[in-house]
């Protein structure tokens, strides 16, 4: 877990970083993030309450090894804000619990930090891209996504990826883009067990 | 739930993660997606308060814990060297000692404590006074 020189944050530093939290915000994000991991990304089909019991637990669990026995370690140097930090570390350990029963490889942390802060850097374009873009298109305007959501998945196959570049370029408002991202991601979740032909 | 196929995988990734990163930064989201998805945000408003106030309290507390543990380990070191650097007065300067640190506690038989003894009584007196009167003995 990092090199001798590598610097974390500690005791007095980090328990001030605990007390500046606004809990009750955190909490909110983090709860949404795990049921939407679990539910969509690994599938797990459980009634409403129990996903919710099971990210309460997650997070509790989480909140333990940051706070608590101190073996998931915050580097500012790797992953510069606390809240990147902790929703790698809710990733990381996800992804472990069910790497366990052998359906996913384990993922070390500082991966995981690193994969958090390195996002948006999706450089398309190959022909199989081209191809798979097109067909992905047409699906998607089957599933009778309107021409914002197209516009959108047009921006992010083309490279641009960050919400608030799309948007200004758009001249919409964060909740409208919000929106539109979470139809367009609702559709794209569906056809990502689709075998396309290319 | 993920397609075998890597390249379409990789390809679908980018939308997971724009939402995924969505759900991380911004309240109102998680709230929206939290009601689509049939959750009762009412209730999991008082959940939430009460969860993560537990959690505050229970992380305010082994933080302190820790911080205690560590005041005690660095006032039974200062004390040995005391005791080292002092054997021939050691009971009585010890006793002087901490008395200043927890005047209304009885120091009996201090000759006779070993190291578990030691640990034990320091968990009774003031750690940040003794620690500051071993430091100002080892000035004089």
């Amino acid at each position: 877990m990092g090199s001798d020189s590598t610097i974390y944050v500690k005791g007095e530093e980090l328990f001030q970083v605990f007390q500046s939290i606004d809990w009750e915000d955190l909490y909110l994000r983090l709860e949404a993030f795990i049921i939407y991991t679990l539910r969509y990304k690994y599938g797990v089909e459980k009634r409403n309450e129990q996903l919710q019991s099971n990210a309460h637990e997650i997070i509790s669990e989480v909140m333990d090894l940051i706070f608590a026995s101190g073996t998931r370690n915050w580097n500012k140097e790797t992953c510069p804000s606390f809240n990147s930090f902790i929703f790698g570390v809710v990733k990381s350990h996800i992804n472990n619990s069910f790497s366990s029963s052998k359906k996913h490889s384990t993922i070390p942390i500082e991966d995981v930090q690193h994969e958090t802060e390195k996002r948006y850097s999706y450089k398309p374009h190959s022909l199989d891209d081209n191809k798979l873009k097109e067909l992905v298109f047409n699906e998607l305007k089957d599933m009778g996504a309107d021409d914002d959501e197209l516009l959108v998945f047009e921006y992010m196959t083309d490279g641009i990826m960050k919400p608030e570049n799309i948007r200004a370029d758009l001249g919409i408002s964060a909740s409208e883009m919000n929106n539109i991202l979470r139809r367009l991601n609702r559709k794209t979740l569906k056809l990502r067990n689709k075998n396309f032909d290319i | 739930m993920k397609s075998s196929n890597n390249h379409t995988e990789n390809f679908f990734d980018r939308f997971d993660e724009a939402y995924e990163e969505l759900l991380m930064n911004d309240s109102d989201e998680a709230r929206a997606f939290l009601a689509e998805e049939g959750y009762d945000l009412e209730e999991g408003l008082h959940i939430r308060k009460k969860i993560s106030k537990k959690m505050e309290f229970k992380l305010k507390a082994q933080y302190n814990k820790q911080k205690d543990e560590s005041l005690i380990e660095k006032a039974y070191e200062k004390l040995q060297v005391f005791i080292f650097k002092n054997r021939e007065l050691a009971g009585d300067e010890l006793k002087i000692l901490l008395q200043k640190a927890a005047p209304a506690y009885q120091f009996r038989n201090l000759e006779k404590l070993d190291d578990d003894g030691i640990r034990e009584l320091l968990t009774e007196v003031d750690l940040i006074k003794l620690i500051e009167e071993l430091d100002n003995q080892d000035k004089t």
